[in-house]
């Protein structure tokens, strides 16, 4: 055993012999492995600062838009280094920046009503849409004015750029159910069908459907609302949110169970126990596919937007308000751009599954364009915005004593 | 001169070994409890706490016919679990301390095994089992059979998946308990006229009533306040204490209301527990450290 | 009446007469015949002592009478009932543990009522039987305490008590005094005379310790390999042993082995490593062969060294007193011969004339010992 530098052993020799031979083994292992470890991560900086200083550009949003090729390429483009934080919801994202998010990322990703709140909150700055090319590329039916909820609340600018696009609607079996009977909310609701429907557990959604089809049969959908705003189906009044409760424990028995992940429901579709059911027709497509595959003859169709109106989402890129340099906002600029661009969003198309708000029909096979319905990108103005509840503890209640019921 | 003296002797050592056990369950227990129970008293308005004392909320769960649904539900299920458990787990853990011999370490193992792939995993597998696509109900269909409603998406899936979860803890305690119980006192028993049941009656479970009411408390507390498996087991009508609990701090934001109803399910485990080892007499339970009251 | 049905309404008649019998009792481990064809009869009143070595097999033939091993061959009768089939719940019997098996969660007063409650008695029938044995065994009082506050003698007294409290047809004790210091045995063997006298049930009891046999018993089955190498009075095992085994088991016995040179008579003469000895003829012994002669110890005597005036007949050897051991009534005198062999004597003390170191006369007289062939086992 040779004598040994390190610290340690010095302070091990009052330690008895045969103790020490072992400990200092040991220890000059662990040394060397510290010492090794310590090397590799110091060459790391030593050798960023070799080079002129590197911008670093920190995303803030949904995982599965974390594409590795995409962020690799950029880097290589414009010589940077991108890393990327996630959520999973909204008001996750809306949480980090309030508590400091703006100078820890430079960009975001929110979807709905959230963009606009960000702004109003000084949380995030305008998107320069001059700044980006490829915006051109988008179908009408997510700028102006079509889709308005980009643009600032009582202003001009734009407070962000839109990514991908999707609708929460029905998943069917053509089967067993007619179109007719599928292409409504009331599908959902239909005692011809118990025992063969299911909904995700999340409240919110199942609330806000019932909403819809309530106040649709209450004819107060076009009549004025209470805050003056157009109809919201997160906003509902007392009268409506009874309505809705009536309705959802008439379904109780219909449904076969509620689904907490999408695997639970894919496997439900596919053993042909639930007939029908809400969802963001990534599980239509993968059934479609393998339809047109030979893999399976189940034969599922989705209704993007029933008769009475549906969910949808439209979701989009930012820029934090703690983006103060100007080459750094250039270089925000430029990613937001490098996304729209029709090469990448084909890619997004293809690989994440997410319909793209770019206008890449003549780039995708027949299939994906019908099952990521991008001929009918206008549906969008009839979909209402994923959002909160404007009373948590009213549907908290509503929601308890259905559940209870 | 005190307190160098204080510095310097035994009393000093013992605050300094005892300290970080104190404030692990300082920081850890009983600040989170203080916290949860001044937010029972306070409210939310979209999302936000506002400090405003009011008793609403214990109004709410005690007297509304909703929470006192799920109330009732969650009680009716963790008795039934826990009496469903004794009943099974005893065996088991008699079978292996008596016949165990050389295997019984492995047994043991065997039965904690479930524990080592975590919670939902096992929740979800399951519901493989369980469910109407499930291994039982295949089965089912291939012989001819309808498949068991009763199976699927109930309350009975839940009973079953929490039976499943949380009965290794019951055997594990009666077992331990077997391991210190003399079995030769049975021969003793029989010998004196008792049959092989009134033996178990009268010798058997008393002298391993203890390692009982530890097994049933450990079964109770946990299935009383579960959450993950009816939300996946249970089905439209299978929302359990847990689960409103959790809704409350998960989805709604509605915090106060969550926090009474922590309290409440806090209060209902301690009673349970404290009842069930009031049942324990020292003098009967075949300690053999010195008598209490001696 | 046909003679056979006459003889079996005999046999049953008789069988009823004892406490306990069994007929032809055989039980295997496995390759071990732990007991091997037993059959015996234990009558009303008796105090049967089951006497061997560990592996005799004497636990084994308890356990089988108490129930708790099944016999694999054989019947047991027991109050005249053929329990053979029965659980040890039905069979009638009490039984009392070498470690006392006291319920710990029980007072002393409901250990020993258990057996009456089991048999679903009265409150206060099972109170009367409850006085009655706790003044047998002198725990009145004690009702209230727990085992583990009494002593290792009063465990025992609560265990007997256990076991008489229902009046069983027989008491079976398993080496129950094993546990308890020398100066509470030997108390307690007293007692346990006195219990069973007063109430004439049946006691069969298992030990090793082959004075307490002897102490307590009326008659006794020495045990041997799983059978019985002879059953009998206590005092006709001891004065008349039949076998080689018995002989050296019972009493503090010297043991000579040797081949025989001559034969006179009833006597042969052997070669005891140098020393002739006259030693009573075995059946079928003849010159040549070897003989294994049991002495006991209190059939000899000592005398300081020409000093000694034996019976006439007697043998007379001089040897060296190496060690004496004082009991009171006699001391056990160890001497060594002038063939360096070792012997025991047992005789009055006599501190005056006997010192260890001195020269001694052992003597006894050749009629006095029993005589076996050697079967190569010595």
């Amino acid at each position: 055993m040779s004598k040994t530098t390190n610290q340690k052993s010095d302070s091990q020799k009052n330690t008895p012999a045969t103790d020490t031979t072992m400990t200092r083994r040991t220890v000059l292992k662990k040394g060397a492995l510290g010492a090794a470890v310590l090397a590799t991560a110091s060459v790391g900086p030593w050798v960023r600062t070799s080079h002129s200083a590197q911008l670093e550009l920190r995303w803030l949003g949904w995982e599965h838009y974390n594409v590795k090729k995409l962020t690799s390429e950029f880097e290589k483009k414009y010589n940077c280094k991108v890393s990327a934080g996630f959520f999973d919801g909204n008001s996750e994202c809306y949480n980090k920046l309030r508590a400091g998010g703006t100078k820890d990322f430079d960009l975001f990703m929110a979807d709905g009503f959230w963009p606009r709140l960000y702004f109003k909150q000084g949380l995030s700055q305008a998107t320069d849409y001059a700044k980006l090319p490829n915006i051109k590329g988008c179908f009408p039916s997510f700028l102006p004015p079509n889709y308005n909820l980009l643009k600032e609340e009582n202003g001009t600018g734009m407070v962000a750029a839109p990514n991908c696009w999707g609708g929460y609607g029905i998943s069917y079996n053509k089967d067993k159910i007619a179109k007719e009977d599928a292409e409504t909310i009331y599908c959902l609701f239909n005692p011809k069908f118990k025992g063969h429907l299911s909904t995700s557990a999340r409240f919110e959604e199942n609330i806000a459907l019932a909403g819809i089809l309530v106040c649709y049969r209450m004819g107060t959908i076009n009549k004025p609302r209470p805050d003056g705003k157009s109809f919201n189906p997160y906003v509902l009044t007392d009268v409506e949110l009874a309505g809705c409760k009536k309705l959802l424990i008439q379904q109780k028995p219909l449904l076969v169970t509620r689904w907490n992940d999408e695997d639970t429901l894919e496997r439900l579709f596919r053993a042909q126990v639930a007939w029908a059911s809400p969802e963001w027709s990534g599980i239509y497509r993968r059934i479609e596919f393998d339809r047109l595959d030979g893999k399976s003859k189940l034969n599922f169709a989705h209704v993007l937007k029933p008769k009475e109106g549906g969910l949808g989402w439209v979701d989009t890129w930012g820029i934090t308000a703690g983006v103060k340099d100007s080459e750094k906002l250039e270089l925000c600029h430029k990613w937001i751009n490098y996304r729209l661009k029709k090469e990448n969003m084909v890619y997004v198309a293809k690989e994440i599954g997410w319909a793209p708000t770019v206008d890449v029909r003549d780039m995708l096979p027949e299939r994906y364009v019908r099952t990521l319905f991008l001929n009918q990108t206008d549906s969008i103005k009839d979909l209402y915005q994923f959002d909160a509840p404007s009373s948590p503890e009213k549907w908290e209640r509503v929601w308890s004593e259905v559940e209870a019921a | 001169m005190a307190v160098k003296q204080f510095l310097h002797s035994k009393d000093l050592k013992a605050l300094a070994l005892s300290l970080p056990g104190a404030l692990f369950i300082i920081f850890f227990l009983f600040i989170p409890l203080a916290t949860i129970v001044v937010y029972s008293f306070w409210r939310t308005e979209s999302y936000t706490m506002i400090a405003d004392w009011n008793l609403n909320n214990y109004l709410t769960i005690l007297t509304t016919k909703t929470y006192l649904t799920f109330l009732f539900r969650s009680l009716s299920m963790s008795l039934a679990v826990s009496f469903i458990s004794l009943i099974y787990s005893w065996p088991v853990a008699y079978y292996i301390a008596k016949y165990g011999g050389r295997y019984r370490l492995i047994l043991t193992m065997l039965t904690a095994a479930p524990f080592f792939t975590g919670i939902l995993l096992r929740v979800t597998a399951m519901q493989q089992i369980l469910g109407p696509i499930g291994v039982v109900n295949m089965f089912l269909s291939n012989i001819g059979l309808k498949p068991l409603h009763l199976l699927m998406y109930s309350h009975y899936a839940t009973g079953l998946g929490l039976i499943y979860l949380w009965i290794p803890f019951m055997v594990l305690a009666i077992y331990l308990s077997l391991l210190t119980f003399d079995f030769k006192l049975l021969d003793a028993a029989m010998i004196n006229g008792a049959s092989p049941l009134r033996a178990f009656w009268e010798v058997t479970l008393p002298l391993n009533w203890i390692g009982t009411c530890i097994g049933l408390a450990l079964v109770f507390i946990p299935t009383f306040a579960a959450t993950i498996t009816p939300k996946f087991l249970g089905g439209v009508n299978g929302a359990l204490y847990g689960n409103i609990l959790a809704h409350q701090f998960g989805s709604t934001g509605t915090w106060a209301l969550g926090s009474a109803m922590g309290v409440l399910m806090f209060t209902i485990s301690s009673l349970f527990v404290f009842i069930v080892f009031k049942t324990v007499n020292l003098n009967r339970s075949g300690y053999t450290g010195k008598i209490a009251g001696e | 009446m046909d003679t056979n049905k006459f003889l079996f309404f005999f046999k049953d008649m008789q069988t009823s007469s004892y406490a306990l019998q069994l007929v032809e009792v055989e039980k295997q481990f496995g390759d071990v015949r732990a007991v091997d064809n037993v059959s015996l009869e234990v009558k009303k009143g008796e105090f049967f002592a089951l006497l061997g070595p560990s592996g005799s097999g004497k636990t084994t033939l308890l356990r089988i009478i108490a129930g708790l091993e099944s016999a694999g061959k054989g019947s047991v009768f027991i109050g005249g009932k053929n329990v053979t089939k029965n659980p040890p719940y039905a069979r009638g019997i009490g039984m009392v543990f070498q470690d006392f098996l006291l319920f710990p969660h029980k007072t002393v007063g409901e250990n020993i009522a258990f057996p009456l409650k089991m048999k679903k008695m009265s409150a206060t029938h099972q109170q009367e039987q409850l006085s009655w044995v706790l003044d047998l065994v002198r725990m009145k009082g004690y009702e209230d305490r727990f085992p583990n506050q009494l002593s290792g003698g009063q465990k025992q007294r609560v265990a007997l008590a256990r076991g008489l409290v229902a009046r069983p047809d027989i008491l079976l004790l398993d080496e129950p005094l094993a546990n308890l210091d020398r100066e509470l045995r030997k108390e307690m063997e007293v007692e346990m005379r006195r219990f069973q006298a007063e109430i004439d049930i049946p006691f069969v009891y298992v030990t090793h310790n082959q004075e307490e046999a002897l102490t307590l018993s009326n008659r006794i089955a020495v045990m041997k390999d799983g059978h019985f190498e002879q059953v009998g009075d206590k005092l006709e095992l001891y004065d008349e042993p039949a076998t080689a085994f018995v002989a050296s088991f019972l009493g503090l016995n010297n043991t000579i082995s040797g081949e025989v040179l001559r034969q006179e008579n009833d006597f042969s003469f052997i070669d005891w490593k140098g020393i002739e000895l006259k030693i009573p003829t075995p059946n079928g012994i003849k010159p040549g062969d070897r003989i294994a002669y049991y002495l006991r110890s209190e059939k000899m005597h000592i005398n300081p060294h020409g000093k000694s005036n034996p019976v006439d007949g007697s043998i007379t050897l001089t040897a060296v007193l190496r060690d004496i051991i004082f009991k009171g009534q006699y001391s056990d005198y160890f001497v060594i011969l002038d063939n360096d062999e070792e012997m025991v004597i047992s005789d009055v003390p006599d501190i005056e004339s006997l010192k260890i170191g001195g020269k001694v006369d052992v003597s006894w007289l050749p009629s006095s010992g029993f005589s076996f062939a050697a079967d190569g086992e010595e």
